[in-house]
């Protein structure tokens, strides 16, 4: 048992993960209610918003430290605030208690998460500096490598590159590989590789079919959103959604991940690059970014969760000692 | 295959994809003729190259004889397999960003079936043009 400052900090990580908690089952229904309506939103102001899913908990857990830190628990302003949501006994912490256990437990996936991304990352650096060396470089950041398979692809976390293979190439014309270059030379401006590993990152706290949603969801935004990079007239957009057929029709022929030949993984692919192909020929008018929806909900989600971590503490003291 | 290669570990390597397995005086005469350095510099390499699974050796008499354990095209395509495997399978760890899925079941009709959207939307803009 501690006392004192180093009990308050504590406290306040302990109220700081169930927050967390609390939040993201919050957002994670608001989600699931609302993912059929992203859509309808410009590619931008989706992705916008599948980082804000993510976020969401984070920033709601630590609107929530800040409440019941004494910087509004002990304002006289407040007092009406603090019968909302209080902590008990915050200068004193049990090392042997549910809070030290949750806390712990949450530190022990975060590392474990953050092990494996690094890992991850660690792994995909080496192997997009091999085959830089291996490669021949086009132009600027673009490099040629010699193989038969015909791909096309951006990788490197901190210094993306693209890569083309020869087999592609000699199996495409000059303006089909202009069009690709094009589609890569844009993820490389997004920084695309990096955003992915943060934005799998934020999503592993998430339950397994919601992380999958919010992947596939940025993942195909991503794909959209560099698909239309450097398109200026429609002619252009027919353009690359030509190529995009012509490629998969191509890459079709060349699979290298055998394993993988199941219907859920084709029903992927066929989905992913109909919607892209639609989303170059269509030129509808998309909504405006909801500003007023997502500071109601982010409130809202804040309130919830703040007030849950008090009922929850309570019903947990009730119901069992420390 | 996870290490990064220097530019002599890289020259290396193409010139044993090239040569029939070789020791490290004979690498040197090559390169001594061509880039300088020395046998303690290629011995080194061949090393390092070796602890990077990147090379295999026997040993023969007194010296080792080193040969790439797999052929350059072989380890582009395996390099290629692993860094897009993310996005093949839209893993929850994909670094990579790709033109296109890889797969070899599309569905061929699926994708006739937008080509001929292409060629209407193109020939309906064409139309508007010509007016």
């Amino acid at each position: 048992m501690i006392y004192g400052q180093w009990a308050l900090v504590f406290n306040l990580l302990t109220v700081a993960v169930l927050a967390f908690i609390v939040a993201n089952i919050f957002v994670s229904i608001t989600f699931w209610l609302v993912k059929s309506k992203l859509q309808h939103y410009a590619v931008s102001t989706r992705k916008v918003l599948l980082w804000l899913f993510v976020l969401a908990p984070w920033l709601i857990s630590l609107c929530a430290t800040l409440f019941f830190s004494p910087l509004f628990q002990n304002g006289s302003i407040f007092v009406w605030l603090t019968d909302l949501a209080h902590w008990h006994h915050p200068d004193i912490f049990y090392f042997l208690s549910w809070h030290s256990a949750s806390l712990l437990i949450f530190i022990g996936f975060t590392l474990y998460i953050l092990i494996r991304k690094i890992m991850i990352l660690y792994r995909n650096h080496h192997q997009i500096n091999l085959l830089r060396v291996l490669g021949v470089e086009k132009s600027k950041q673009v490099y040629v490598i010699e193989s038969s398979i015909p791909t096309a692809f951006t990788g490197g976390v901190f210094r993306p590159s693209c890569f083309i293979s020869t087999g592609l190439v000699e199996q495409t014309s000059a303006d089909d590989i202009e069009i690709i270059i094009q589609h890569e030379l844009a993820h490389v401006h997004y920084s695309d590789p990096l955003k992915k590993w943060l934005f799998s990152f934020f999503s592993a706290y998430f339950a397994s079919n919601i992380k999958q949603i919010f992947i596939s969801m940025m993942s195909l935004s991503m794909e959209q959103s560099a698909d239309s990079f450097f398109i200026r007239n429609q002619q252009q957009s027919h353009n690359v959604a030509s190529t995009l057929v012509k490629f998969t029709k191509l890459a079709a022929n060349y699979s290298i991940h055998p394993q993988y030949k199941n219907e859920l993984f084709v029903h992927f692919c066929r989905h992913s690059i109909e919607q892209r192909v639609l989303h170059l020929l269509n030129d509808k008018q998309f909504r405006p970014f909801p500003m007023g929806g997502v500071v109601i909900a982010i409130f809202l989600l804040a309130l919830i969760s703040t007030t849950s971590v008090d009922g929850l503490h309570h019903v947990i003291e009730t119901l069992f000692t420390h | 295959m996870s290490m990064q290669l220097g530019e002599l570990e890289k020259q290396v390597l193409e010139y044993l994809w090239k040569a029939k397995p070789t020791d490290a005086k004979q690498v040197h005469s090559y390169f001594e003729k061509n880039r300088g350095g020395t046998l303690n510099t290629i011995q080194s390499t061949l090393e390092r190259l070796f602890k990077k699974e990147l090379l295999g050796r026997v040993k023969n008499g007194h010296a080792y004889q080193y040969f790439p354990k797999v052929a350059r095209q072989e380890l582009i395509g395996q390099l290629i397999k692993n860094v897009t495997h993310d996005f093949v399978v839209e893993d929850e760890n994909s670094v990579v960003a790709a033109f296109s899925s890889i797969s070899s079941e599309l569905d061929e009709r699926q994708l006739d079936k937008l080509e001929a959207m292409i060629e209407q939307q193109r020939q309906k803009l064409q139309k508007i043009a010509e007016k």
